[in-house]
C-alpha cells in the first residue's frame, strides 16, 4: 500500500471482452469453501443451470478456498500461499465461474494487492477470466426458459457490488424469470452483518445486522431473499432459524435451477412435499 | 460549475441571490432607491433596539432611527436587531460575506435575533468560486499584518443546527432571521 | 471567587445514566471492546440511531456522487494526497504565514504538550472561563477534562456537544455528537439542569441552549476552537459551522486558542472553493454551512472587535510518522463524519461510543492503532464488516477496507510469531494450499458439526467460534459436495448426503435430502 490507490475501483471487465469469453464451451468453477462446507445444493444448482446453457463444467482438482479468510483476520501470508495455489488450479482454463460473488472480488481486487511480481500479474491475467455466475451468465447471452411463481427480494452483497462492481446482472438473471416478482428492499445494499471472522468476533452486532437486513426484506412482503453469495446467505438464514423470524433465504443460482426444472410452480408448495 | 453557466445580466443575479438566500432560509427584498433602503429597515426594525455599524453610509438610518425614537442599546448583547453593510453577496448560494475592518461592527451580524444585511448590488459575485478567487486576491493584496483583515465572516441565511435527532432547527446561537436589502 | 460557567450551572443535578464506558472522565482502560460493544447493541437507544441513520441516507437518495460533486471529489482527492507528500513543509510554511499575520504558533508533539501549552496560556492570562466550539483535536487531548482539573471551567457550545457534556459523555459522531440521545433525554439533561421542567420540543431545547450559553459567550475570557482548514499560503485559519458559536468563540472572548492536527493543512487558500463545498455535501448533504469563519489574526489597529490574542497550537500525536509511512492516506480525512454515518457496523452500535476511542466508526478504528498515545483499543480495526459501504462515501477516497485489512495484520504480528491465532492460520494455509489437506478438513468439519449442533441441543456450550457464531443464529447444516465431476481426490465417496444449508427451502428434521428435490422433475 505505499502506493496511493483511489479507493474502490472495481475491476469492471470491459463487456465485449466479457461476452466474448462467455462464448466458451467449457468452464471450470470456482466452489468456494463455504460452499464445499455448506452448500453444495448451491454448486450443484450452479452445474445445472450452465450445463442447461451448453456449457461443459469442470470442477478442477485440488480447489481449495481463495484465502480471504485468513487476509481479513489479519494473516496476509497464508492468504497469500492460498492466492498462489488458486492461480495455479485455475490458470489452466479459460473462464472460471463462481457462485459466490466476495470470493470473485477477491481475485479481483485483493489478488493483485496482496501478491508481487509475476503472481501479481498472472493474478491480474486471471481476474479477467473470473466471472461470478450472473455475470457470466447474462454475458453468455442466451435465454433459457425460466418460469417461477415467487415473489423475492434481492440482497446485494458488499464485496459483490463494492470490490467487484456488480449489482446489475443478478437483477438481470431474476428478470428472465417468468412469473417472478423481484420487489426491491430498502438498503438492499447494506450489510447484512456477517463479515467473516466478524461474525464470531462481534456475534450480538453481527446477528442484529442479519435481524435488521431479515426485518428490512420481510416489508417487502417477498417469500425469499435471494443473493449471490453463500456467506450472507448462510448467516441470514442461520440469523432467521435461531430468531424465528419467518422469511426464507435462496442462493440465486438455486433459484434458476428451481425455475427451470418446473414449469411453473410455487416454491412454498414444495417444502412439505 | 463553470461562471459561464452563470446569468451575467445583475438582474438576473439579483434575483438568484434572493432564491438562494431564501432557499437557506433567510429572506431578500430588492429596494429602489434609498429612501426605499431606510423605510424597510425602520419596517423590519419597529420598534426594537438595534445595533447599527457607524459608517458614513449608514448616518441617514442611524438619523431616521432616532427620530422615530428607537434606541441604540448600552450593551450589544441586549440589542435585538443588527444592521450591517456587506462586502461581498454570492448569488449561486445565498451568501452574505463581511470583512473585519476600522468602524466595522461585526456583531451586528451575530450577537442580536435578527441580521439586516445592506446588500450593494455592485457587491454581488456570481459563486462561490469566484468568491473564494477575490477572497484569496484581496488576502494576497496586503503587504502588512495590520492591514489584512483579522477575520472574515460569511453568512448562508439563518444560524441551524441539526443535533437533535438530526432534525434541522433554526436559531441557536447566532440571529434566527436574516433579511438581506439589496441597493444601488 | 473564579467566574463559573452560567450554562454549566445546575450540572451536578444531574443523573448519569450512560455506561461507565462511554464517560467523558473515566478511563475505559478496563473495558473489553467486545463485551463493550455487545452491551452497546442492547442500549435503549441504539436501535433508533440505526433507524434515524437509514432514514437520513434514504432521504438524501439518488447517487452518492452526482456529476458536479464526484468531480470535486476528484479534485480534492489530489489536493490532500499533494498535501501529504510534504506534511511537515506546508505545516512549516502555514506557521510562517500564521506569524507574519499575528498569530503566536505553538507545535506540541504529544497531547500532553498540547494540554501543557493551552494551560499556560489560559494561567498567563488569568483565564478563568473559557467556551469552546466542537473540536475533535481537543477530545483527543482530553482537553476540558484537564482544564477543569486546573480550576479552568471551560464550556462546550455546540449544542451537540454542550449536552453530551452534561451527560459526562465521549461525543459519538464528527458532527452530530449527540447522535445517540432522544429529544427526551435531553429534555430529561435540561430538566435537571435547570431544576426546571423543559419540554421535548426541540424548537424548545435549542433556545434553553441558546439562552444559557449566551452569558458564558459573553463573559468568557478565552475561547478555544479547532481548525477545519488552515490555508498555508495566506495563514488562514477556516473554521465552520451552523449554529454559530464558532464566531462567537473566536470573536468575543479576549484570547482565542486554535487548536489543529497537523494534516488540517491545505496548501492554498483557493483550495477552499473545493474543500468547503465537498465538505458539507459529504457531512450533510448541505450546499454551505450558516457560518464560514476565516481567521487572519488578531484584532487590527481600528478593529473594534476580535481578539487580542490568536494562538494556533499545531499537534503531532504521530501524524508525522503515519505520513510517512502506508497508512498515510487516513491524514486525508477532512472529518466529516460521512463514513461514521454510512457504516452499518457504526449504526448498529449506536454510535461512536462503543469504539471507546476519541474517534468513532471506520475512520476511527484506522486512525486510533495509529496515533503514538492512542486514545482508544487497538484492535480497534476489527470493528468493521469491511462492507466498503465507507469508502462509497468518502469525498477524498480513502482505501478505508485496505487500510483496516492492513492493521489488523500489524495487530496480530504483533502478538509476535508463535501466538495461537498466528499458529492457527499458519497451519490452515498449510493445510488449504493442498488438496488432500483441503480435502481432509473440510470433510472433518463435516463430520464434527453434526457432532456439534447434537451438543448444542443438548445444552452443552460450543468452544470458540463455533459458540459465539450460534449466540443468535443456528449453525450451518454442513454438506457434502457432489463428487460426481470431483476427480480421484475427493476422498469418503460414501459420505451421506445432508440436507443444504443455505437455503431455508428445507425444515430442520428432514430426512429428505435436497438431491432428491432437484431429482424428482
Amino acid at each position: 500500500m505505499d502506493e496511493f490507490n483511489n479507493g474502490i475501483s472495481p475491476v469492471g471487465i470491459a463487456h465485449s471482452i466479457m461476452d466474448e469469453l462467455a462464448k466458451t464451451a467449457r468452464v471450470a468453477v470456482f466452489a468456494t469453501c463455504m460452499v464445499d462446507l455448506a452448500g453444495h445444493t448451491v454448486l450443484e444448482a450452479t452445474e445445472k443451470v450452465l450445463e442447461a446453457m451448453g456449457v461443459e463444467v469442470v470442477l478442477p482438482d485440488g480447489q481449495s478456498c481463495c484465502g480471504q479468510p485468513a487476509l481479513n483476520s489479519g494473516y496476509p501470508d497464508p492468504a497469500v500461499k492460498l492466492a498462489k495455489h488458486w492461480i495455479k488450479t485455475f490458470e489452466p482454463y479459460d473462464v472460471v465461474v463462481s457462485p459466490a460473488g466476495s470470493c470473485v472480488a477477491m481475485v479481483h481486487h485483493h489478488f493483485p494487492r496482496i501478491l508481487e511480481g509475476g503472481w501479481r500479474e498472472r493474478a491480474t491475467r486471471l481476474s479477467k477470466r473470473t466471472f461470478e455466475l450472473t455475470q457470466f451468465l447474462v454475458a453468455r447471452q442466451e435465454r433459457l426458459a425460466f418460469s417461477l411463481d415467487e415473489t423475492v427480494t434481492y440482497h446485494d452483497s458488499c464485496h459483490m457490488k463494492r470490490f467487484l462492481g456488480e449489482s446489475s446482472t443478478p437483477r438481470e438473471v431474476l428478470s428472465w424469470v417468468k412469473g417472478l416478482q423481484l420487489v426491491e428492499m430498502e438498503g438492499a445494499d447494506v450489510c447484512c452483518g456477517f463479515g467473516g471472522t466478524f461474525s464470531v468476533k462481534f456475534p450480538e452486532v453481527s446477528v442484529e445486522m442479519g435481524r435488521l437486513k431479515l426485518d428490512l426484506a420481510s416489508r417487502t412482503q417477498a417469500g425469499f431473499i435471494v443473493s449471490a453469495d453463500p456467506g450472507c446467505l448462510m448467516h441470514l438464514e442461520g440469523t432467521a432459524r435461531a430468531q424465528g423470524i419467518g422469511l426464507r433465504t435462496m442462493h440465486i443460482a438455486e433459484l434458476l435451477a428451481k425455475a427451470m426444472q418446473r414449469k411453473s410452480e410455487h416454491l412454498h408448495g414444495d417444502i412439505r412435499s | 460549475m463553470s461562471p459561464d453557466s452563470f446569468p451575467q445580466d445583475q438582474d438576473e443575479l439579483v434575483a438568484m441571490f434572493i432564491r438562494e438566500l431564501e432557499a437557506a432560509g433567510g429572506h431578500g427584498f430588492i429596494c429602489d432607491n434609498q429612501e426605499d433602503l431606510i423605510d424597510r429597515v425602520l419596517e423590519l426594525c419597529g420598534n426594537r433596539s438595534v445595533l447599527l455599524e457607524e459608517d458614513p453610509s449608514t448616518e441617514p438610518i442611524r438619523f431616521r432611527l432616532l427620530e422615530a425614537g428607537v434606541s441604540a442599546p448600552s450593551d450589544m448583547w441586549d440589542a435585538e436587531v443588527g444592521v450591517a453593510k456587506v462586502d461581498f453577496a454570492v448569488a449561486a448560494t445565498g451568501t452574505l460575506v463581511l470583512m473585519a475592518g476600522a468602524n466595522r461592527l461585526l456583531g451586528a451580524s451575530l450577537l442580536p435575533y435578527m441580521f439586516i444585511a445592506l446588500v450593494d448590488r455592485s457587491c454581488l459575485l456570481a459563486d462561490f468560486d469566484g468568491l473564494i478567487r477575490t477572497l484569496d486576491m484581496r488576502l494576497a493584496d496586503f503587504d502588512t499584518e495590520s492591514a489584512k483583515p483579522s477575520a472574515i465572516h460569511l453568512i448562508t441565511g439563518p444560524s441551524r443546527t441539526g443535533d437533535v435527532e438530526m432534525q434541522l432547527t433554526m436559531g441557536v446561537h447566532g440571529p434566527p432571521e436574516v433579511y438581506a436589502l439589496l441597493y444601488e | 471567587m473564579a467566574k463559573r460557567s452560567i450554562g454549566l450551572q445546575g450540572r451536578e443535578n444531574i443523573y448519569l445514566d450512560r455506561p461507565i464506558w462511554a464517560s467523558a472522565h473515566e478511563e475505559p482502560e478496563g473495558a473489553v471492546l467486545s463485551d463493550v460493544v455487545a452491551q452497546a447493541v442492547d442500549r435503549p437507544n441504539t436501535r433508533k440511531v440505526t433507524d434515524l441513520l437509514m432514514a437520513v441516507e434514504e432521504a438524501r437518495g439518488g447517487p452518492a456522487w452526482p456529476s458536479p460533486m464526484d468531480f470535486l471529489r476528484e479534485r480534492a482527492s489530489v489536493i490532500r494526497r499533494e498535501t501529504l507528500e510534504d506534511l511537515p513543509g506546508y505545516v512549516s510554511q502555514l506557521a510562517d504565514a500564521a506569524r507574519s499575520n499575528g498569530m503566536i504558533v505553538h507545535f506540541a508533539s504529544t497531547p500532553g504538550e498540547a494540554r501543557q501549552v493551552i494551560t499556560d496560556i489560559a494561567k498567563e492570562r488569568g483565564v478563568e472561563l473559557v467556551v469552546k466550539s466542537k473540536s475533535m483535536v481537543t477530545e483527543e487531548i482530553g482537553l476540558t477534562k484537564h482544564l477543569e482539573s486546573m480550576g479552568i471551567e471551560s464550556v462546550e457550545t455546540d449544542l451537540g456537544e454542550y449536552i453530551v457534556q452534561l451527560a459526562d459523555e465521549r461525543p459519538s459522531h464528527v458532527m452530530v455528537p449527540a447522535i445517540h440521545r432522544s429529544r427526551e433525554d435531553i429534555a430529561r439533561v435540561f430538566s435537571q439542569l435547570s431544576g426546571g421542567s423543559v419540554r421535548s420540543d426541540i424548537p424548545e431545547l435549542v433556545a434553553f441552549a441558546r439562552q444559557r450559553l449566551r452569558a458564558d459567550f459573553a463573559r468568557a475570557d478565552m475561547g478555544i476552537s479547532g481548525v477545519n482548514f488552515a490555508a498555508a499560503d495566506r495563514g488562514t485559519l477556516v473554521i465552520v459551522t451552523n449554529e454559530g458559536n464558532g464566531r462567537m468563540v473566536t470573536s468575543r472572548p479576549r484570547v482565542h486558542v486554535a487548536v489543529m492536527t497537523m494534516e488540517k493543512v491545505i496548501p492554498r487558500f483557493s483550495d477552499l472553493a473545493v474543500l468547503l463545498p465537498l465538505l458539507f455535501y459529504a457531512a450533510s448533504r448541505q450546499r454551505l454551512t450558516a457560518y464560514q469563519t476565516f481567521i487572519n489574526g488578531p484584532r487590527r489597529p481600528g478593529e473594534q472587535e476580535g481578539p487580542e490574542e490568536v494562538h494556533l497550537v499545531i499537534l503531532d500525536n504521530g501524524r508525522s510518522d503515519i505520513s510517512k509511512g502506508s497508512y498515510k492516506e487516513v491524514l486525508a480525512c477532512i472529518r466529516c463524519g460521512a463514513c461514521q454515518s454510512a457504516c452499518p457496523v457504526y449504526r448498529r452500535v449506536g454510535g461512536g461510543q462503543a469504539y471507546l476511542s476519541t474517534y468513532g466508526g471506520p475512520i476511527g478504528a484506522v486512525l486510533t492503532p495509529l496515533l503514538k498515545e492512542r486514545p482508544g483499543p487497538s484492535e480497534l480495526s476489527f470493528l468493521s464488516t469491511l462492507c466498503g459501504a465507507c469508502e462509497e462515501v468518502c469525498p477524498v477516497k480513502i482505501p478505508l477496507t485496505s487500510l483496516l485489512i492492513g492493521l489488523r495484520a500489524d495487530y496480530e504480528a504483533s502478538k509476535g510469531p508463535y501466538s495461537a491465532s498466528g499458529l492457527a492460520w499458519k497451519a490452515w494455509g498449510e493445510l488449504w494450499s493442498r488438496s488432500y489437506g483441503y480435502s481432509l478438513s473440510t470433510t472433518a468439519v463435516r463430520l464434527v458439526a453434526p457432532l456439534m449442533e447434537k451438543a448444542r441441543q443438548l445444552g452443552f456450550p460450543l468452544p470458540g467460534a463455533a459458540g459465539r457464531w450460534v449466540q443468535g443464529r443456528s449453525l450451518p447444516r454442513f454438506t457434502t459436495r457432489a463428487q460426481a465431476k470431483h476427480g480421484s481426490t475427493a476422498p469418503f465417496d460414501s459420505a451421506p448426503p445432508v440436507l443444504g444449508n443455505f437455503t431455508s427451502d428445507t425444515q430442520d428434521d428432514s430426512s429428505v435430502s435436497r438431491e432428491e428435490h432437484i431429482d424428482e422433475s
